[in-house]
């Protein structure tokens, strides 16, 4: 069963002359355990298309199935806990909560999904992003590799089917670009977890198995590799 | 999510920017610490004046049905004509401590051989009512109480000034028997009051005795006083005194049927809950426009809590309970510090001026030092009402942040 599926998806912005087609009829199936890249110029209505995949947004028309599910019509109680139990999102500015420490922040996603023993799980989800002994330090304390990898480990504390990353890279410098890009990678192999990318940058669509590329709200291509991109480092 | 976690994410978030966080505890400490001095002012105020006015006018009275009907013109034709069976008989009644037959009548003040135009109103009454229940020796200003049976009186202040009366002049009291004939009596003045409120200072007292003579109602009175341990046993004398059989026909009222005191009460929670909404109104404005401008800053961290899976319900928990944390704080702070005057003020009270205490209305017996009364009630309920502050003045950020969408965790910062 695929994790997401978009059917004759549209969204639309404003109304008359003023109105904005941000997508238009798109159609994509994304398979569990995908590692999934959306490439597209500004404008061409990547972070729509993640904000629907992540239901975060609904879209004008078509629908969206998460695990077969639709999600129109759901309350927005039920989208939440949606959200909260199957998928985890990275953001560009990583969208720590400042006030939290770091094992704080990832304790905070346990809890919002209502799960228990949520400071044992942060730990470990730290431990696998390599901040062990870092638990403590609240994120005006870590550089932007630490606080990505926290965001990472945020996103997956839960074990969620889907994570989706709005262009996880972009506030990095290329190392520690590489080094989150290659985190999330082992991830997706050892967990099977699927990802959805958004992003403007090369190096993490030469990670990507599959490349969405967007134009004008629409799929312009849709490449996917026949073997596993080459690892960060390995090909340059 | 957990309420835990609540609690502490909105505690931490009260952390993360001191000023607003002082500035809205500040609005928390100012609106708590005016309530309680100004409910233990408006409380202090009431309480003696409820006290002072049962003091006066009895916990319960009996009188003739057609007296209560036409008191306004204290009708002293409407008299109960024999007060001895029904004084007997309210002795045994179950609460009662005192029984007090009295009369009240206009009259005018003669001093010397000068016609008098002093116009005040005698009551006359038992030497222990005076001593008992109006404490008298306390009020008196010069001189000494009346002997019960003596050819004496005494006078209120403002009574004595107006007449130019002094200790040891005749005074001639002028006023009618209850058939409407002129009645003049006459005593030696042996005492001036200076009671603290208008009503008291504007009387002249007499021995029941001669009140009687003056009044013509050789066993009776035109009222009976009775009293309980405290005002509030009141509804229950009064019940037990209208099951006797020498009140059968009379009008048995407890002060909580009477005038002034019946719509004092009512006022009492009406200034008290304008003041309640007032106070809580502009601190709430005050925590409502901190809020809102926290809301306003953490849109997009509230719309990445909202992607995790807070709903709207948490979002609104989550900003009443940041506010609720403060104001935790501020509530404490307020009631320690509004305590202070109000405990002040309840020891030593804030004296008017005579010529400001001579304006109050003669039905009212404001007395010319108002102490506040601090009640652990007053704290308690101030410092709650605290709480309600915050609550009122996050309620609409709250709100403002429970509207934010989760796809605002996705806007990029340009």
């Amino acid at each position: 069963m695929p994790i997401c599926e978009l059917r004759g998806v549209s969204r639309t912005y404003g109304s008359g002359p003023a109105k904005v087609h941000a997508v238009r009829e798109i159609d994509l199936v994304i398979e569990a355990g995908e590692f999934t890249v959306f490439v597209g110029p500004s404008g061409s209505g990547k972070t729509t298309l993640l904000n629907m995949v992540g239901c975060l947004d609904q879209p004008s028309e078509g629908e969206v199935l998460i695990e077969g599910r639709p999600t129109a019509g759901l309350s927005d109680r039920a989208l939440a806990h949606l959200r909260a139990e199957r998928i985890g999102f990275i953001f560009q500015a990583f969208n720590l909560i400042p006030v939290l420490t770091a094992v704080e922040n990832v304790e905070l996603a346990v809890q919002l999904g209502g799960g228990g023993d949520g400071r044992a799980r942060a730990r470990q989800a730290l431990a696998e992003v390599g901040l062990t002994g870092l638990e403590g330090r609240r994120p005006n304390q870590l550089s932007g590799g630490q606080q990505q990898r926290v965001a990472i480990a945020r996103a997956l504390v839960r074990k969620p089917a889907l994570v989706i990353a709005d262009e996880p890279t972009a506030n990095l410098d290329s190392a520690n670009g590489a080094q989150v890009l290659e985190l999330m990678r082992e991830l997706n192999e050892k967990h099977g977890t699927t990802f959805i990318f958004s992003t403007h940058d090369a190096m993490v669509m030469e990670h990507a198995r599959r490349t969405v590329f967007l134009h004008d709200g629409r799929i312009a291509r849709d490449e996917v590799r026949a073997a596993p991109a080459p690892r960060a480092g390995e090909g340059r | 999510m957990r309420s835990s976690s609540l609690v502490r994410l909105a505690a931490r978030n009260a952390t993360r920017k001191p000023t607003r966080t002082l500035l809205t505890a500040g609005m928390v400490v100012a609106g708590t610490s005016l309530l309680v001095v100004a409910l233990a002012w408006v409380e202090g105020i009431f309480s003696q004046m409820l006290e002072q006015g049962t003091d006066a006018s009895g916990h319960v009275r009996v009188v003739a049905p057609e007296f209560a009907a036409r008191e306004a013109l204290m009708p002293l034709y409407e008299n109960i004509p024999d007060t001895g069976p029904l004084v007997e008989q309210a002795r045994g009644a179950p609460g009662v401590l005192g029984i007090y037959p009295r009369i009240t009548a206009g009259v005018t003040l003669t001093v010397g051989d000068e016609i008098g135009d002093v116009f005040g109103l005698a009551v006359g009454a038992p030497r222990e009512w005076f001593t008992e229940r109006m404490d008298a020796d306390a009020s008196l200003a010069e001189g000494r109480w009346f002997e019960e049976g003596a050819d004496e009186l005494v006078l209120g202040a403002t009574l004595a000034r107006r007449a130019g009366a002094r200790l040891g002049d005749e005074v001639v009291v002028l006023g009618t028997t209850q058939d409407g004939s002129l009645s003049p009596v006459k005593g030696t003045l042996v005492g001036i009051t200076r009671g603290g409120n208008a009503l008291l200072d504007r009387q002249v007292f007499l021995p029941l005795p001669k009140m009687r003579w003056l009044a013509d109602i050789p066993e009776g009175a035109t009222e009976v006083l009775i009293y309980g341990g405290h005002h509030d046993d009141a509804p229950g004398i009064a019940a037990g005194i209208s099951a006797l059989p020498a009140a059968a026909g009379l009008t048995v009222q407890p002060w909580t049927v009477r005038e002034p005191w019946a719509g004092m009460v009512k006022t009492i929670g009406a200034v008290q809950g304008f003041l309640v909404f007032i106070v809580v109104f502009l601190a709430g404005l005050g925590v409502w426009n901190t809020m809102m401008m926290s809301v306003l800053e953490r849109t997009r961290e509230v719309g990445v809590l909202r992607a995790m899976g807070l709903t709207r319900a948490g979002a609104v928990a989550l900003f009443v309970g940041e506010a609720a944390a403060i104001a935790v704080l501020g509530g404490i702070v307020g009631v320690a510090l509004g305590s202070l005057p109000a405990w002040w003020l309840s020891h030593h009270g804030l004296t008017l001026s005579e010529q400001l205490t001579s304006n109050f209305s003669e039905q009212l017996p404001i007395s010319a030092t108002l102490y506040a009364r601090l009640t652990p009630g007053t704290m308690v309920g101030s410092f709650f009402l605290g709480l309600a502050m915050a609550v009122v003045g996050s309620a609409l950020p709250a709100l403002r942040a429970a509207s934010i969408q989760p796809v605002a965790a996705m806007r990029h910062e340009r």
